[in-house]
């Protein structure tokens, strides 16, 4: 807010930078990358931008030359060894850590939130916090394959012409009520007993179990057969979670669906509009993005450190910095 | 007594022969004393030593004086006759432990004599405090093991000069062969013909350190292989500008026999059914794909005839404007390809004119063509107005691309962006 004053100064010594590369940052992660692919881009991105600026000049080396029974000279030059045409670059791909909130396979795309250095810290708190992510998922009616993802083989094919809106809706709302009992049960109280009751009156719960999938809103946003788009909003998902609701979905349709699309629109505070496209993976993007996030989580510190199990409304003010 | 007979050995080299026999007596001696310590008692032995030490001066003055004399003959003898006695008071003690004492007359003997020759070598030991006069900058602790370059960086000419050359020894260091022969060479003697006839060949000074990072086993090939290499070039009719071109552009070219240059030139001639003056041009334009892997080249060529279609002279013009399609991954060109000709339904005349989309990724070319979709610009007929060119979508950044062909801001193209 406006009470916080930042001070801008203008650096070129590249030491001063990569003390100050360690938080979180949200990128954009397009389809068909790997996240370990997209690591090895921003690092090396990174390194050789680094690497361009002022660094280290090389350390001195002391020489004690000439002959013993002489008086010897005591030489002081830039050491060789430390040249970085000898040694290699200043800053190379192993100085750098990268971790994010969600390992994201191949065919999913969209919010990636990253950690770098010692930003690693507040993705593993950010991870345990269990935020909520917030999906658009496309799918295509007609037709069925081995992965559940347009990518693989078709095993199936059927007509969709008998399919309307109002059969969609009707899944997903079914859907949507069955997960939410679920809820109750995986808080991980007795159901009959008061705490459950005083659980279920503050509304939706966390999971107590990380590795349990669990879906709090579906809806069909856009319908155009044989193509339709579905926001999921969900915790503890896997890609490939995602994809088996669309392929059941298109069961209980009586025909077929395979997903096209995973893009994830919201990780927790983060959105997509604050995400890095692969065009600006670069060294000045990247450190106002980190000053941006630090903003985010400062006004936020629930997310940090998660004392409720009832999900709690962010504080929607997002300080972009231009 | 062996640490005494070590500081012999060092002192004086000379007398080696004389003394490999006093090693060989001594260490029977001491089997022998080792074996009667067990069996006799100590007073004894005492005793003997004793008798033993008066006899044992005479034989160490002899040695004294034919040492002088330098009477090799003469201690030879000696020495036999020592010998000689050892053995036979040996043989005699075998198996009679009684006898046995005899023996330690020789290992006494042997240490007046040790004692004797430390005495006669003028050269005095130096003391620990005394002063030293020698040059010992010679000297220094051994190089033990190591990886790379630095450890030399600071000590080596070679190594200091190719850094001021530019070289990125970093970059060549993983190759063992490479490091080990960098260290053996020296920069004035075996270097310079090599730099010098870079630099005929006009690799400029800037590039040289590029050259040897790139192609740093040059140092062991034969300087005259090198000049036949370049002398085959210009039998066949390239210029001087060309060879300028093709050794500072792809510098391994030179590895390469003339045999085996002129094979892949002859393939690329028949393969694809090229004149000279084109071959020429093709290796200029492109050195690396010369001297590529052939059977990578083999399929790429397979695939641009047979699974994408091209003909005789489209794939001539591919090989004149982009040559780098046939070094691409072939799976890759497949897909692009692929996008090109079935999703935005270009044919393969007009593919051909402009091959270098070839080389674009297909997910660049992916979503521009799709963002012109969006916005009703997609219009790919030359003949028809509000041409977009296959090269006008893939090149330039993506700024130059929103502002001369899609004519949007880079804003609404970034959130199109964000919608994959």
């Amino acid at each position: 807010m406006s009470a916080i004053r930042t001070v801008t100064k203008y650096v070129d010594d590249a030491r001063v930078i990569y003390k100050a590369l360690n938080g979180v940052v949200v990128l954009y992660k397009p389809p068909v990358l790997h996240f370990n692919n997209v690591r090895e881009t921003v690092i090396s991105n990174l390194c050789r931008e680094l690497n361009d600026m002022h660094t280290r000049p090389p350390m001195k080396h002391v020489a004690i030359e000439g002959e013993t029974n002489k008086p010897m000279k005591v030489v002081v030059r830039n050491s060789l060894a430390d040249h970085p045409l000898v040694i290699g670059p200043r800053y190379q791909p192993n100085d750098f850590r990268m971790g994010a909130t969600k390992i994201m396979q191949k065919d999913v795309s969209g919010v990636l939130v990253c950690g770098i250095n010692a930003g690693n810290q507040l993705i593993h708190k950010i991870k345990t916090s269990q935020s909520l992510r917030f999906y658009k998922i496309k799918g295509l009616l007609g037709e069925a394959t081995d992965n559940y993802f347009h990518t693989g083989k078709v095993v199936e094919k059927s007509t969709y012409a008998h399919v309307r809106r109002g059969h969609i809706d009707k899944l997903c709302s079914s859907m949507q009520s069955t997960h939410q009992r679920k809820m109750f049960e995986l808080c991980g109280v007795d159901i009959q007993s008061q705490a459950a009751y005083e659980l279920a009156v503050k509304g939706l719960l966390r999971p107590t179990d990380s590795n349990i999938p669990m879906i709090y809103t579906v809806k069909c946003v856009d319908f155009s057969p044989p193509e339709f788009m579905l926001e999921v909003v969900c915790t503890n998902e896997t890609d490939l979670y995602l994809k088996a609701t669309i392929h059941d979905l298109g069961l209980k349709l009586r025909s077929n669906a395979t997903c096209t699309q995973v893009l994830c629109i919201q990780d927790g505070l983060f959105n997509i509009k604050h995400a890095l496209l692969t065009k600006h993976w670069t060294l000045q993007n990247i450190v106002t993005n980190i000053q941006m996030c630090q903003n985010v989580i400062n006004q936020n510190e629930h997310i940090l450190h998660q004392k409720n199990p009832a999900l709690i409304e962010p504080n929607n003010y997002i300080d972009t910095i231009e | 007594m062996t640490s005494r007979l070590y500081t012999l050995l060092r002192l004086k080299s000379c007398n080696t022969k004389e003394i490999k026999n006093c090693i060989v007596q001594n260490v029977n001696c001491i089997i022998e004393n080792s074996k009667l310590s067990y069996c006799s008692s100590a007073n004894i032995l005492k005793d003997k030593a004793t008798n033993i030490n008066d006899k044992s001066k005479n034989v160490m003055l002899n040695n004294i004086g034919y040492e002088k004399s330098t009477g090799n003959v003469l201690a030879r003898d000696n020495k036999n006759n020592i010998y000689n006695d050892t053995v036979t008071q040996v043989t005699k003690s075998d198996g009679n432990e009684l006898k046995r004492p005899c023996n330690i007359e020789f290992l006494e003997k042997n240490i007046y004599k040790i004692d004797n020759a430390l005495e006669e070598v003028d050269e005095k030991l130096p003391g620990p405090f005394d002063q030293c006069n020698e040059d010992l900058s010679h000297i220094g602790p051994y190089i033990t093991g190591t990886y790379n370059f630095a450890k030399f960086a600071n000590d080596s000419h070679t190594i200091q000069q190719l850094v001021k050359l530019g070289v990125e020894l970093y970059k060549i260091e993983s190759d063992r062969e490479v490091l080990e022969m960098f260290l053996k060479l020296d920069f004035e003697r075996d270097m310079k013909p090599y730099i010098q006839f870079l630099y005929n060949c006009g690799v400029s000074s800037e590039n040289l350190g590029f050259f040897i990072t790139r192609f740093p086993k040059i140092f062991k090939e034969d300087i005259d292989d090198l000049h036949t290499r370049i002398r085959y070039l210009r039998a066949h009719d390239f210029n001087i500008t060309m060879i300028q071109t093709i050794v500072n552009k792809h510098p391994p070219w030179l590895a390469f026999k003339t045999q085996e240059i002129d094979h892949r030139l002859g393939y690329f001639q028949n393969n694809f059914e090229l004149n000279g003056s084109q071959v020429r041009n093709l290796a200029v334009k492109c050195p690396k794909l010369i001297t590529y892997d052939m059977k990578r080249i083999r399929h790429s060529s397979f695939a641009i005839k047979e699974e994408m279609g091209f003909t005789k002279l489209e794939i001539y013009r591919i090989l004149h404007k982009a040559p780098r399609v046939l070094i691409r991954a072939r799976t890759e060109v497949v897909k692009t390809f692929d996008y090109l000709h079935n999703q935005m339904n270009l044919s393969h005349d007009i593919i051909s004119q402009e091959p270098i989309v070839l080389l674009c990724r297909k997910k660049r070319l992916e979503v521009r063509h799709r963002f012109l979709v969006e916005l009703k610009k997609d219009q790919h007929d030359p003949t028809k107005p509000l041409y977009v060119s296959p090269l006008c979508l893939v090149r330039g950044s993506d700024d130059e691309f929103c502002e001369k062909i899609a004519k949007t801001s880079i804003y609404t193209y970034n959130d199109f962006l964000r919608t994959f």
